[in-house]
């Protein structure tokens, strides 16, 4: 896998594929320049961090003022998709064959959750 | 003050003109956008931050000179000076607030405008063009005004004016990344109740109220060979209609927000209208599956 | 990550291992088999904060995914994605490549390759991810039908354990050829001194308690043999997951109380003289789509039948491939508590009967199932696929049962 394997957009995802310059020590994934945090000290990935930092005056600067670069925009997209929009994913890349919009069908708590068996996958068993 | 005088120093002459003008139009890449116009919103920010306690200044300049000019006449008339410099810094001061008060931009720029083209720029191709017509003059000038009622009277008050204006005060389209075709437009119908009334006191009072009709207008035009669309119901407060052409299918949102005030409405409404169109949206080829 | 070792074969599972569960029987069997074969390799399976994310044991380098993402899908993928950085440094001197699920195949399959694949279908997860998820999106659902279909396509072989698999597979388009079944196997279970805490009279249930177990079918048969005052049921869950707790609730709404036993999670050292001292096993496999369909192997119908223990379970095909009826036990209609009562009331009213069964049982074990068949079977499968077996035949299928059904094409319908 070559590229930056984070996505891009708002309303809809795309591959990103920019040349790769570190993975993000969450999730692990290879990322651009663009899509490494600099509040991170470039160790996560803008997502991440968006998810890490989601408080609710994320994206201002010291100022106060909206920053509107790319830490802000990320921290506002984690925001919308939290608060229920699922977006469509147009790329190609087999690991981001699954969008938002899948994987809600697996964030119901209400729904019994998979034979977890210790927090394994919980599937195939004969 | 000295922040904001500062922040309108360093601005470009470009800068200049369009805080003087507070017109923008044209055709703009949304990322050299942000960065033309984030100085001037962190001028507006400062500029609005530093006017209060400017103008408290300034009234305490004039009372001072006020009082400085009684002691010079009583004492010594070599004291002149002093009222006349304390006059001489209100005057400054006033021209200096005014010039601020002109030159500030509605709310609505820096809150709804700046984070849709923020938004925007990571939805649409790098180096892709968006149009931008964007009016920040208040959305009481004049010029805006569509009619005055007749005055007519309701419990508590003497009379009662209405005036009403139409601002339609940002618009734009831009094809974004995945081949859509997004335009906008947002338009404030403003209506200033000036309602006069008696106090307690026996004093003749007048207050102006505003309401505040925001419609955000979004069409979005999906190409069929990306998007199929699915029928669903609208949310409360939004009306949706499907067009179908021929290449693309035409999503038209309207969505309408009050406020009793004339403070900008959530930046998240227009981004709400935007994706009212595209959760319509399915990948092409797997219409009514997603259920 | 930096691999410490250049492997030549790899063997990627996305389960928890090791475990208690069936799933983590099949890996510890099967995974060695691939490792002999080509002087050790890489075994990329799912961890936790107890298991070593990274470990080597002999010839034989264990990567664990640990990372502890919530949303199933999201672990999956995530799963897939630190697979596919494995690959990029595994790649080039990997020989073959053994995955159980679509989560590892799509990046061992998608990219550029040299090595050869081998797909082993215990189990769809677009089959039985509905059962955890109700709620699934049939976008969403359809997705994971595709990926499983594309790892199908493109793996070189497909093994799975099962004949109604096998036929299920093939009749979804995957040439017969392509598939050899590879049974699981239990091994002769010893004679056992029963547990200090054991019952006289018992009955047991063992493995998982899914939905499609039906282990509240066996509830309700166990809860109209009240009169039986001596007999117990013995219930040794592989993990007290929520549907466990919600057996254990059904237990008691029946009134059983005290007449089940519960037990979690024993090592095989503790649950082999629960077994083998059992009057009856019990295998009452709902007839759910996920069974009938899609097939399976239940470990533990195997595994009793090694115990020398009659087996009492379901009619259904995936069941019939290991019992026959009335030899080493007997199958009744699924999802019926009464005639499940009615079948082991009467067994346990005919020891010699049951004696008989238990020889059946043993002897079918030994005859058919023994792990070192399966794992021969395995080995066959792999050595059909280096490059010169795979210049001098094409993929042949490696059963050799008597009544292989499938070699001119599909024979059962899908609704």
């Amino acid at each position: 896998m070559s590229g930056c394997e984070c996505k891009g957009g708002f309303f809809t995802l795309r591959d990103c594929d920019g040349a790769p310059a570190g993975a993000c020590s969450e999730c692990g994934r290879t990322a651009c320049t663009r899509h490494l945090s600099p509040a991170s000290g470039f160790t996560q990935c803008l997502d991440c961090h968006a998810r890490a930092e989601q408080q609710p005056r994320e994206g201002q600067n010291a100022t106060g003022e909206e920053a509107l670069d790319d830490e802000w925009t990320y921290g506002a997209r984690h925001r919308f998709y939290t608060a229920g929009y699922a977006p469509l994913y147009t790329g190609s890349r087999h690991s981001h064959y699954y969008d938002g919009y899948d994987t809600r069908s697996f964030d119901d708590e209400g729904v019994p959750e998979a034979e977890t068996d210790e927090g394994g996958a919980g599937f195939g068993d004969s | 003050m000295f922040e904001a005088l500062k922040a309108r120093r360093s601005l470009s002459p470009k800068q200049r003109r369009l805080l003087e003008t507070k017109q923008l139009a044209g055709e703009y890449e949304p990322g050299a956008l942000v960065a033309l116009l984030k100085p001037i919103a962190e001028y507006d920010r400062l500029s609005d931050k530093a006017r209060t306690p400017m103008g408290c200044t300034t009234g305490a300049l004039f009372v001072l000179a006020f009082v400085l000019l009684i002691v010079s006449a009583n004492v010594s008339v070599y004291l002149l000076p002093l009222p006349l410099a304390a006059l001489g810094a209100g005057i400054a001061l006033l021209v200096t607030v005014l010039k601020m008060k002109k030159l500030d931009l509605s709310n609505n720029f820096r809150q709804v405008a700046m984070p849709l083209f923020a938004v925007l720029r990571e939805d649409m191709e790098p180096g892709a063009t968006m149009n931008v017509r964007l009016d920040l003059s208040p959305p009481t000038a004049k010029e805006k005004k569509t009619g005055t009622g007749k005055p007519y009277v309701v419990p508590g008050y003497r009379k009662v004016v209405d005036t009403t204006y139409v601002d339609p005060w940002f618009g734009g389209g831009a094809r974004l990344a995945d081949g859509s075709v997004l335009q906008w437009t947002v338009t404030d119908d403003v209506v200033a109740s000036e309602r006069t009334k008696r106090t307690a006191r026996g004093k003749i009072k007048t207050k102006t109220k505003h309401r505040k009709l925001t419609t955000i207008a979004v069409d979005v035009a999906l190409p069929k060979k990306e998007y199929a669309v699915a029928a669903m119901p609208a949310d409360e407060g939004e009306k949706v209609k499907v067009k179908d052409g021929e290449k693309r299918t035409s999503l038209h949102v309207e969505k309408r927000v009050k406020t009793k005030s004339l403070d900008p409405i959530d930046p998240g409404a227009v981004f709400d209208a935007i994706a009212e169109g595209y959760r319509r949206a399915r990948p092409a080829g797997a219409e009514g599956s997603a259920s | 990550m930096t691999l410490l070792r250049r492997p030549r074969a790899l063997y990627a599972a996305f389960d928890r291992f090791p475990t208690r569960k069936g799933a983590s029987t099949h890996i510890a069997r099967f995974a060695p088999a691939l490792f002999t074969e080509y002087d050790g390799g890489l075994l990329y399976v799912l961890g936790d904060e107890r298991l070593p994310a990274h470990q080597v044991e002999g010839d034989v380098e264990i990567v664990r995914y640990s990372v502890p993402v919530e949303n199933f899908l999201e672990r999956a993928v995530a799963f897939g994605a630190h697979l596919s950085r494995l690959l990029d440094e595994a790649g080039d001197t990997l020989e073959v490549a053994h995955f159980r699920d679509p989560w590892s195949g799509v990046p061992i399959l998608e990219r550029e390759r040299r090595y050869a694949t081998v797909f082993e279908v215990n189990a769809l997860p677009s089959v039985e991810l509905p059962y955890t998820y109700p709620a699934i999106a049939p976008r969403t659902l359809e997705k994971v039908r595709a990926s499983e279909r594309f790892c199908l396509d493109a793996a070189d072989r497909v093994v799975t354990p099962s004949r109604t698999t096998r036929d299920f597979l093939v009749s979804e388009g995957v040439p017969a050829a392509k598939v050899a079944v590879v049974p699981n196997g239990a091994d002769p279970v010893p004679t056992r001194p029963r547990p200090f805490e054991a019952p006289d009279a018992y009955l047991i249930y063992f493995g998982a308690l899914q939905p499609w177990q039906g282990v509240d079918t066996l509830l309700r048969a166990f809860a109209r043999l009240a009169d039986l005052s001596e007999l117990r049921l013995v219930v040794c869950g592989s993990a007290r997951s929520r549907p466990a707790r919600a057996a254990e609730k059904l237990a008691e709404k029946l009134g059983l109380g005290e007449r089940v036993l519960w037990r979690w999670e024993l090592p095989t050292t503790e649950l082999e003289p629960w077994l083998a001292n059992a009057l009856l096993s019990v295998a009452p496999l709902r007839a759910t789509e996920r069974n009938v369909v899609q097939g399976c192997a239940p470990l533990k119908v195997l595994e009793s039948l090694a115990a020398g223990v009659p087996v009492v379970a379901s009619d259904l095909p995936p069941v019939r491939e290991i019992v026959t009826d009335g030899v080493e036990g007997r199958l009744v209609p699924p999802d019926r508590p009464a005639d499940l009562a009615r079948t082991i009331r009467l067994l346990l009213h005919l020891p010699e009967e049951r004696e008989r069964m238990a020889e059946a049982a043993r002897a079918r074990a030994a005859r058919d199932f023994g792990w070192d068949r399966s794992v021969a079977l395995l080995k066959d499968v792999y050595r059909a696929l280096r490059p010169s077996a795979a210049a001098s035949s094409a993929p042949r299928p490696t059963e050799e049962e008597p009544d292989v059904r499938s070699a001119e094409g599909p024979k059962v319908a899908v609704a």
